[in-house]
C-alpha cells in the first residue's frame, strides 16, 4: 500500500482544497441568485420583491435553506425509495461536477484536461437522468410526464449545443477549455458566430428547462412536473441544482463566445485587473438575460418548443458548420496544431 | 503517410461513388416528387433501375485488372468484378418483377426501391473488402435495408415478425464477427486479408484462440448465407417478407456473401486450412440434409425455397471445404446457376395471384399445366434444375462440385451429398406433379407483366440450354477465379 | 499497488457488478438504470487507459443520447414480467450451459494461446502516436486512412435513420397540424369578413 505515501496525500489534500474554494462560493451564489431572480422578476413587473428578511431582503435565501432544512422528507408510499431518493443527489452533484473543468481565470482550474468542452458536454447530458429518474419513481402522472417532456427537450437540444460547439472548435482546433479561450485574444468568438451565440443562448435555456422552455415544471398542466412529489432537502437539491446549470450554462457560453477572463479591451486599466473580474461579470450579464427573458416571454407549447429544435436550430447550425469550416477553409486560416 | 491520391486507380472505385451520390439525388427526389400514384411509383423505380444500369456499365468498363487501394481496405479483381455485375444484373431483375406485386400488396413508397440500392451499395462493399472492418461495413449496410425491407408490410403481423427475427439474430451473428475479428486482431495485430494471408502462416497452425476466432467469422458469414445450423430464421423470414423481398433475400445477398466467404477462406484463411475445412464440409453436409429433408413437409411455397436455399448453400460450402482452385471455380459455376433459377422460380411465386391477393400455398399451384401451361413448363424445368437433373444446368453445377471433391479424395463428402441431392429431388419432383397430374381447385392468375415474363422466359431457356455453352461458362469462371489464390 | 490500479479496480468490480446486476435484476427500469452505471464505470476505465476522448464519446452518445430513449422505452412499456420469465425457467438450463460451454471454450483457448509467438506488428501498432493527445491521434487516420470506413458508417446510419422513419411514419388525417407559414402569409381580407347585418335577419344565409 505505497500509494498512502506524504506526496499523494499533499496531492489529494491539494485538491480537495481546490474544490472547497470553487464549491463553497458557488454555493453561495447560486442562493443568492434566486434572491437576485426574485428581485429581477420583481423589478420587471414593478414590485418590490423581497424585502423583509435583511436589508433589502437580502437575507432571504438563508431563511428559505432554513425552512427547507427543517422541514420533513416525504418519501411517497408508492415510490421506488431508492432511486427516488438517488435522483436529486444526481441532479445536484453532476451540476457541480462540470466546475472541475471550468477555468474561472488564467490557470485557476481543478483539472485543465484535454477534452474539457466535451467532458462539459457529456455531464450536461447526464443531468436528464435525474430528472428522468425522478418522474420515474415518483410513480406520479405529473412527474412522469415532466421527466418525459424534460428528457426529450434536453435530447434534442443537446444536438444543436454539439454542433454550436463544432462551430467554435474548427476555429479553435483543440478541445481544451484554456486553448479556447486564449484563441479569442484578438477577437471574441460572439462576433464571427453570433448567430451561433443566439442558439447557443437558446439551446441552453432549454436545456436547463428554464422559461419560455420550462415545459417539464408547467404549473398550469403538470403542477410542478418531475419534482411535484419532492419536499424538503431532496426539493432543495433539484432547486440548487437548476440553478448551478443555469450558471454553469452561463460559464460555458462565456468560455465559448464571450472570451472567458479575458477583458474586453487591450486597456492598462483592464488588463490590470484580474481575470475572475471579468469572467464572473461576463457570466453575470449572461445569468441577467436568463433572468428577464424569464420575465418577460411567455411559456412555449411543446409542439413549438420540438420544431424549433429540430426543424430550425439543427438544420441551422449544421449550415453554420458547413459555412465556418468552409470559410476556415478558403481563406486558410483553420488553425495550426499546436 | 500516403497523402497523394493515384486518380487513375481511384477509377476503380467510381461505380460505388456513383451508386452512393445516386441513392443521394434519389433520396431528395423522392422526397419532393412525393405521392403514392402508380405512375410515380413506376418513375421511381425507373429511377432505382437507371442508377443500378450505370453502375453495372461502371463495373464492366472499370480496369478488371487486380489493385488495392483506400490503405488496402478495398481491393478490386476479377472476382470482385464478376460478383458484383451478378449482384448488380440480379438486383435490377428483383426490381423490374417486383412491379405487379408492389401494386397489390400497397408497397408503394419509394423507400422500397431507395432500399434495394442501398443493399446493393452494400454487397458492392462486401464483395471488394480487403479488411474485416470494410467487411462489417458493407455487411451491415446490406442487412440493415433488408430487415426494414422484411418488416415493411406494416399491417401484417408475419412481416414485422419477419423483420425482428431477422434483426435480432443477425445482429447477434454481427456480434460474433466482431468478437471473432477482435480474437483476430489480438492474434495478428491487423484486419487486413493481404497482411493476415501472411502473418497466419507462421503461427502455429493449432492455436485455439485462432481456432475459436475462424468459427465464429465463419459460423457468422454462414448466417448470411443461410447455411444450416444458422438457419433458423430463414423459412421464417422468406414467409414473412413481402414476396418480392424474398426473392430478393433468396438471390442477391447470396450471391454476395458467396463472394465473402471465398475471399475469406482463400486469402486470409488461406494457410490455415486445416482449421477451417472441417467446419465447412460440417456446415455443408448439415445444411444439404436439413434442406432436402425440413422442404419435405412444408405447404407454403416460400417456405419451401428457402429450404431449397438452405440446401444449396449446403452444396456451395461442400464445394469450398476442399479448398482447391477447383472447388473455387465449381462454387461459382453453383452459385451462377442457383441464382438463375431461383430467380426465374421467383418471377412465378411473385406473380401467384387470384383477385389481387397474392397466393403462396403449394396446392394454388395445382393443375396450372392446363390452365397455364406456358408457367407451368417453364417452372417445372428451374424445379428440375435446381433438383439437379441431367441435362439442366443444375445438373452441370453440381456434377463440377461432385467431381472436384473426388479429385481431391473426399469421396464420403461427395456421396453424402449426393444421397441429400436424391432426397432434394422428391420434393421438386412433387411440385411439377402437383402442377401436372393433380385436379384444379382454384382458378389462380399469373400476373405477369412484360419484364417479368421475359426474365422468365431467359431464365428458363439459358437453364434448359445449358449444356450447349457450359463449357465457354465453365472456361470463363476458370478466368475469374484464377485472381483469387 | 499506486493509486491508478485501485482506481481500476473499484470501476472494474463495479462495472462487473452492475453487469450481472443488469441481468439478474427484477425491475426492467433498475436493469437499464444498472446499465448506465456499467457504460458509466467503462467509461472511467478508457479514463484510466488514457483514452479522454473516446470516454467522452462513450458518455455522450452512449450514456447522453442511447441509455436515454432506452430508459424512456423501457418506461412506457407495461412490461409483464412474470408471464414473461415462465419460459425462463424452462430455458435457462440450455442458455447456462451453451454460455458455460463457450465460456469455457474462450478460456481454455486463451490458456492454450502461446503469446511469445505472437507477431510483432501488435505491440508497434500501439506506440505509434503515443506522443500526440488522442483526439489529434483519431482525428488523423479517421480522415485520411479509414475516410473509406467513415463514409460507409455515415450511409449505414443514413439508413438506419430512413428505416426507422419508414417503418414508424404514418399519415394521420386526424392530427391536425400548426403552419407557421400559412399563419404569418395569412392576410387580413383571408381571415375577416366584414357583413352589413340587418337588424332582425342575422347573417345566416
Amino acid at each position: 500500500m505505497n500509494f498512502l505515501n506524504i506526496d499523494s496525500l499533499y496531492y489529494l489534500g491539494l485538491i480537495l482544497l481546490k474544490i472547497a474554494i470553487l464549491i463553497f462560493p458557488l454555493l453561495v451564489i447560486v442562493a443568492f441568485l434566486t434572491y437576485v431572480e426574485r428581485k429581477v422578476i420583481a423589478a420587471v413587473q414593478l414590485r418590490k420583491g423581497p424585502n423583509v428578511v435583511g436589508v433589502f431582503g437580502i437575507l432571504q435565501p438563508l431563511a428559505d435553506g432554513i425552512k427547507l432544512f427543517s422541514k420533513e422528507s416525504i418519501l411517497p408510499t408508492a415510490s421506488s425509495k431508492v432511486v427516488f431518493v438517488l435522483a436529486p443527489m444526481i441532479a445536484f452533484s453532476l451540476s457541480l461536477a462540470a466546475w472541475a473543468v471550468i477555468p474561472v481565470s488564467d490557470g485557476w482550474v481543478i483539472s485543465n484536461i484535454n477534452v474539457g468542452i466535451l467532458y462539459l458536454f457529456a455531464i450536461s447530458s447526464l443531468s436528464v437522468y435525474g430528472i428522468i429518474m425522478a418522474g420515474w419513481a415518483s410513480n406520479s402522472k405529473y412527474a412522469f410526464m415532466g421527466a418525459m417532456r424534460s428528457a426529450a427537450q434536453m435530447v434534442s437540444y443537446e444536438v444543436s449545443i454539439g454542433l454550436v460547439i463544432v462551430c467554435v472548435l474548427v476555429c479553435v482546433g483543440s478541445l481544451n477549455l484554456h486553448d479556447i479561450v486564449i484563441a479569442q485574444d484578438s477577437v471574441w468568438f460572439i462576433f464571427p458566430l453570433f448567430p451561433m451565440f443566439i442558439v447557443f443562448l437558446i439551446s441552453a435555456l432549454a436545456e436547463t428547462n428554464r422559461a419560455p422552455f420550462d415545459l417539464p415544471e408547467d404549473e398550469s398542466s403538470l403542477v410542478a412536473g418531475y419534482f411535484t412529489e419532492y419536499s424538503s432537502m431532496l426539493f432543495a437539491m433539484f432547486f440548487l441544482g437548476e440553478y448551478a446549470a443555469m450558471i454553469l450554462m452561463s460559464a460555458m457560453a462565456t468560455i465559448l463566445f464571450l472570451g472567458g477572463w479575458l477583458p474586453p479591451f487591450n486597456f492598462y486599466l483592464f488588463n490590470e485587473l484580474p481575470g475572475i473580474f471579468w469572467f464572473v461579470l461576463k457570466t453575470s450579464i449572461l445569468l441577467f438575460i436568463f433572468l428577464w427573458i424569464r420575465a418577460t416571454f411567455p411559456r412555449f407549447r411543446y409542439d413549438q418548443l420540438m420544431r424549433i429544435g429540430w426543424k430550425v436550430f439543427l438544420p441551422l447550425s449544421l449550415f453554420w458548420v458547413v459555412v465556418t469550416s468552409g470559410f476556415l477553409v478558403i481563406f486558410d486560416l483553420l488553425p495550426r496544431p499546436l | 503517410m500516403e497523402t497523394s491520391i493515384n486518380f487513375s486507380k481511384f477509377l476503380v472505385i467510381l461505380p460505388e461513388i456513383f451508386l452512393t451520390l445516386w441513392i443521394l439525388f434519389f433520396i431528395i427526389f423522392g422526397v419532393f416528387a412525393g405521392g403514392g400514384n402508380l405512375a410515380k411509383q413506376r418513375m421511381f423505380t425507373l429511377v432505382a433501375i437507371l442508377g443500378l444500369v450505370v453502375t453495372f456499365i461502371l463495373i464492366f468498363t472499370s480496369d478488371w485488372r487486380a489493385a488495392r487501394l483506400l490503405s488496402d481496405l478495398f481491393v478490386q479483381d476479377r472476382l470482385a468484378v464478376f460478383m458484383k455485375l451478378l449482384v448488380t444484373f440480379t438486383g435490377i431483375c428483383i426490381l423490374l418483377i417486383s412491379e405487379k406485386y408492389r401494386s397489390f400488396e400497397k408497397l408503394f413508397i419509394y423507400e422500397y426501391p431507395l432500399l434495394i440500392l442501398f443493399s446493393v451499395l452494400g454487397m458492392l462493399i462486401m464483395i471488394s473488402s480487403n479488411d474485416f472492418i470494410s467487411l462489417y461495413m458493407g455487411v451491415e449496410l446490406q442487412s440493415l435495408s433488408l430487415y426494414v425491407l422484411a418488416s415493411m408490410k406494416k399491417d401484417s403481423n408475419k412481416s414485422s415478425e419477419a423483420g425482428l427475427k431477422y434483426f435480432i439474430l443477425g445482429t447477434l451473428a454481427s456480434g460474433f464477427f466482431l468478437f471473432g475479428v477482435s480474437m483476430l486482431f489480438g492474434i495478428a495485430g491487423t484486419t487486413t486479408y493481404t497482411e493476415l494471408s501472411v502473418i497466419l502462416v507462421n503461427i502455429d497452425n493449432y492455436s485455439p484462440l485462432l481456432a475459436l476466432a475462424v468459427v465464429m467469422i465463419i459460423s457468422s458469414i454462414a448466417f448470411k448465407l443461410s447455411a444450416a445450423p444458422f438457419h433458423m430464421w430463414t423459412p421464417d423470414v422468406y414467409e414473412g417478407c413481402p414476396t418480392t423481398v424474398t426473392a430478393f433475400i433468396a438471390v442477391v445477398p447470396k450471391i454476395a456473401a458467396v463472394a465473402v466467404i471465398i475471399r475469406i477462406l482463400y486469402i486470409p484463411f488461406g494457410n490455415i486450412y486445416d482449421i477451417w475445412y472441417q467446419i465447412l464440409a460440417m456446415v455443408a453436409i448439415i445444411s444439404i440434409f436439413v434442406g432436402a429433408f425440413g422442404a419435405i413437409v412444408q405447404e407454403n411455397i416460400k417456405r419451401l425455397m428457402a429450404y431449397s436455399t438452405i440446401g444449396s448453400i449446403g452444396f456451395v460450402l461442400l464445394a469450398l471445404s476442399s479448398g482447391s482452385q477447383q472447388a473455387l471455380e465449381s462454387s461459382l459455376i453453383y452459385i451462377v446457376i442457383y441464382s438463375l433459377s431461383v430467380l426465374g422460380c421467383f418471377v412465378i411465386i411473385v406473380s401467384m395471384e387470384k383477385d389481387n391477393v397474392a397466393l403462396e400455398k403449394i396446392t394454388d399451384l395445382s393443375g396450372i399445366s392446363r390452365t397455364d401451361p406456358f408457367s407451368a413448363i417453364c417452372f417445372s424445368i428451374l424445379l428440375l434444375s435446381l433438383a439437379g437433373l441431367p441435362p439442366f444446368a443444375g445438373f452441370v453445377g453440381k456434377f463440377y462440385i461432385f467431381r472436384s471433391l473426388i479429385s481431391e479424395g473426399f469421396v464420403e463428402l461427395a456421396v453424402l451429398g449426393i444421397i441429400g441431392s436424391v432426397i432434394s429431388a422428391y420434393y421438386y419432383l412433387r411440385i411439377v406433379k402437383i402442377m401436372y397430374l393433380d385436379e384444379t381447385e382454384e382458378q389462380i392468375i399469373f400476373g405477369y407483366n412484360f419484364s417479368s415474363k421475359l426474365i422468365l422466359g431467359i431464365s428458363s431457356i439459358l437453364v434448359i440450354s445449358f449444356l450447349l455453352y457450359a463449357k465457354s461458362v465453365v472456361s470463363f469462371i476458370e478466368y475469374i477465379s484464377y485472381s483469387v489464390s | 499497488m499506486t493509486v491508478l490500479s485501485l482506481f481500476f479496480y473499484l470501476f472494474a468490480s463495479v462495472s462487473l457488478t452492475s453487469s450481472v446486476l443488469v441481468v439478474v435484476s427484477r425491475n426492467p427500469v433498475h436493469s437499464v438504470l444498472f446499465l448506465i452505471l456499467t457504460f458509466f464505470n467503462c467509461a472511467a476505465l478508457f479514463v484510466l487507459m488514457g483514452a479522454e476522448f473516446l470516454a467522452m464519446l462513450l458518455l455522450v452518445v452512449y450514456i447522453g443520447a442511447i441509455a436515454v430513449l432506452f430508459l424512456f422505452v423501457v418506461m412506457m412499456l407495461n412490461i409483464d414480467f412474470a408471464t414473461l420469465r415462465k419460459g425462463m425457467s424452462k430455458n435457462a438450463p440450455i442458455g447456462v450451459l451453451v454460455g458455460l460451454v463457450l465460456f469455457i471454450e474462450i478460456v481454455v483457448s486463451i490458456l492454450g494461446m502461446n503469446f511469445e509467438e505472437l507477431p510483432n506488428s501488435f505491440s508497434e501498432a500501439q506506440i505509434t502516436y503515443n506522443e500526440i493527445e488522442n483526439t489529434r491521434a483519431l482525428g488523423m487516420v479517421l480522415y485520411t486512412q479509414y475516410a473509406y470506413l467513415f463514409q460507409c458508417a455515415g450511409l449505414i446510419l443514413l439508413v438506419a435513420m430512413i428505416g426507422a422513419i419508414v417503418l414508424t411514419h404514418r399519415k394521420r388525417d386526424t392530427v391536425r397540424r400548426q403552419s407557421v407559414i400559412k399563419q404569418v402569409l395569412r392576410s387580413r381580407d383571408q381571415s375577416i369578413d366584414i357583413k352589413k347585418v340587418e337588424i332582425g335577419k342575422g347573417t345566416s344565409k
